[in-house]
């Protein structure tokens, strides 16, 4: 008996427990002469750190998901995506599988050291270097990547990393979501046979949708990228939803067509197969087709084509979720309202592209249907509309909050 | 043959050649008179099927409506009849247009693979908007060249000489499309 009670004293202490952090890793930065230290928890003798406030030590521009709990890093041309339990990563020219996977650690999402020293840092056009036995890791731009580190006086200081107070957990709980009423000002949209414009009805359903999800849960915050007619462009409302680091992303819309019978309500997504030449280019790059070295960016296209992989990247990686989001509001909808279900599609839209967060855009009904259009004229209609989609959106973050919890 | 003879003869050949110019020119002026004057002065034999890709009447898929077109000896010229065709809109009345009836094609180039189709703002300023409007006007051009012609791949379409975001504020055309197969009508019995 004593010995089985010694036994199980001795598995626990080797167990790795729910003790956290492990330790801690101190960090010097050599491009903000900042030094710092983050938490590591080991997992099969592998540490791992937390890869949001190393990338923000780092100065790299970090998205961080709340709703899917995934981390997007962004310096110069790089863009990577991280998710907990999903082992391969796309680094741009190649997929790594990273082990110990990515884990979700008290809300933080952590990588092995490895990953981050042999990887992410060329990646994102940094030099990471990791001194196992003093916990010590030095952060150095790419260029010094030769060089003795420790030892090189700094040539530059560059400003420090905008890390806002704003960012910090407890506001980060708070589900953002944007709606982008399409159109406005100079842009009327698509036009109904008896005048009723596009612009006008999407800005009352995007009013009408926020104040419903407002009334529905307080704890959201919703903004809108218009809140009256005027004319936005498109890349501008992407970026006003990335900077604003939001969760959801939804574009409304109605549709229009050279046929005055086509009528019915569909959901759109970002289509994959659109890029196809970003996975040509990928796998031109894998197979040596076009070699980065040799070249050495003498040639302009080369630049532009490896840019054009970066940048189509970090949407691709919403896709699954944009598409789940999609089934929720056409059931939502089509269930609210009597109208034909066209169903889910995808296409290559402008205002979702460079989207860092699940986006979908919303095609309520044809416009140019003179039906379709008195129903879009009702506030009823409308209304409806609405609440199909705020309860799509809520069953969506519910969703969520059930499936992804805590692994520790 | 006297010289008084002579004279009324050469007049009446004038007369002749500027009438036949003059009808020429009227045919030119009116619609599908270009077309006429074509299959009147070009052999029967040099034609060339053509399947051009016209909207459902539910603007959710893109159908082919076949047509014999003159053959054209440059690429360029043949590419210009076809998206006329398509401008002139389906003969069929199940289908529906996907260019407006005011569409300019200014110019056509060709480079390694890609179509570049400059269009007037004509067809900006009379499209009916929509995602599906504009998906069926962008890829009714992609899917009719990339079939037709074996040598484009990819077609990019530019307004008044430029390079566009979107052409009535969805689809993204800064950069050359491929064939869209997904927008070809199924047959009844397929699944979406």
């Amino acid at each position: 008996m004593a010995k089985i009670i010694l036994s199980l004293i001795f598995i626990n202490i080797f167990m790795p427990g729910p003790s956290y952090p492990d330790g801690k890793i101190k960090i010097i930065n050599h491009l903000t002469h900042q030094r710092t230290e983050v938490e590591f928890v080991k997992v099969d003798g592998e540490k791992m750190v937390p890869v949001k406030e190393l990338a923000e030590i780092a100065g790299a521009t970090v998205y961080w998901n709340s709703l899917t709990k995934r981390v997007i890093l962004k310096r110069e041309n790089g863009i990577i995506a991280l998710k907990a339990k999903e082992a391969e990563v796309n680094l741009g020219q190649r997929i790594v599988k990273v082990n110990p996977v990515p884990q979700l650690i008290k809300n933080k999402l952590f990588v092995p050291i490895n990953f981050v020293v042999n990887e992410l840092g060329l990646a994102l056009g940094l030099n990471f270097s990791f001194i196992e036995s003093l916990d010590r890791l030095t952060i150095g731009s790419k260029d010094q990547a030769d060089q003795p580190i420790e030892l090189r006086p700094a040539p530059f200081i560059p400003p420090p990393p905008e890390i806002s107070k704003e960012e910090q957990p407890s506001l980060n709980n708070r589900l953002k979501i944007v709606i982008d009423p399409g159109h406005g000002g100079k842009d009327s949209g698509a036009i109904g046979p008896s005048g009723l414009m596009e612009k006008e009805v999407v800005l009352d359903l995007a009013k009408r949708l926020k104040k419903m999800l407002e009334e529905k849960d307080p704890t959201l915050s919703i903004i809108l990228t218009r809140d009256g007619d005027y004319f936005v462009p498109l890349d501008k409302r992407t970026s006003f939803a990335n900077h604003h680091k939001a969760d959801i992303f939804i574009s409304l819309h109605v549709n229009g067509a050279f046929s005055r019978k086509a009528n019915g309500f569909e959901v759109f997504h970002l289509s994959a197969e659109a890029s196809d030449d970003t996975a040509r280019a990928t796998a031109a790059l894998e197979n040596g087709v076009i070699d980065l070295e040799k070249n050495g960016g003498e040639r302009k296209d080369r630049i532009d084509y490896t840019q054009f992989i970066l940048a189509d990247m970090a949407q691709l990686e919403f896709i699954e979720e944009s598409i789940e989001l999609c089934g929720l509001i056409e059931k939502g909808v089509t269930k609210k309202i009597n109208i034909v279900d066209r169903g889910i599609k995808s296409a290559f839209f402008y205002v979702l592209k460079d989207a860092l967060m699940p986006s979908v855009l919303v095609e309520a009904a044809f416009i140019t249907n003179p039906f379709e259009e008195a129903k879009l004229r009702d506030a009823g209609f409308r209304e409806e509309v609405a609440s199909g989609i705020a309860e799509a959106i809520l069953e969506y973050k519910a969703s969520y909050e059930r499936t992804v919890g805590y692994t520790r | 043959m006297s010289r008084s003879k002579k004279k009324w003869l050469f007049l009446l050949v004038l007369i002749l050649v500027a009438g036949l110019i003059g009808a020429l020119f009227y045919l030119k002026e009116r619609k599908g008179g270009e077309s006429l004057i074509r299959s009147l002065l070009i052999p029967a034999e040099e034609k060339v099927a053509i399947s051009l890709y016209f909207s459902t009447e539910d603007a959710a898929y893109l159908a082919e409506e076949k047509r014999d077109l003159p053959k054209e000896e440059e690429v360029g010229d043949q590419i210009k009849l076809v998206v006329k065709e398509l401008i002139k809109g389906p003969a069929s009345s199940n289908l529906f247009p996907t260019l407006p009836g005011e569409t300019v094609l200014r110019e056509v180039y060709i480079e390694e693979g890609t179509c570049f189709l400059d269009f007037g703002q004509e067809l900006r300023d009379n499209h009916p908007g929509g995602s599906s409007g504009e998906e069926l006007t962008i890829f009714s051009l992609v899917n009719t060249l990339t079939q037709n012609f074996s040598q484009i791949e990819r077609v990019q379409i530019l307004i008044e000489g430029k390079e566009v975001e979107t052409l009535v504020g969805h689809i993204d055309l800064s950069s050359p499309l491929r064939e869209k197969k997904s927008l070809l009508a199924p047959p009844p019995t397929s699944t979406p």
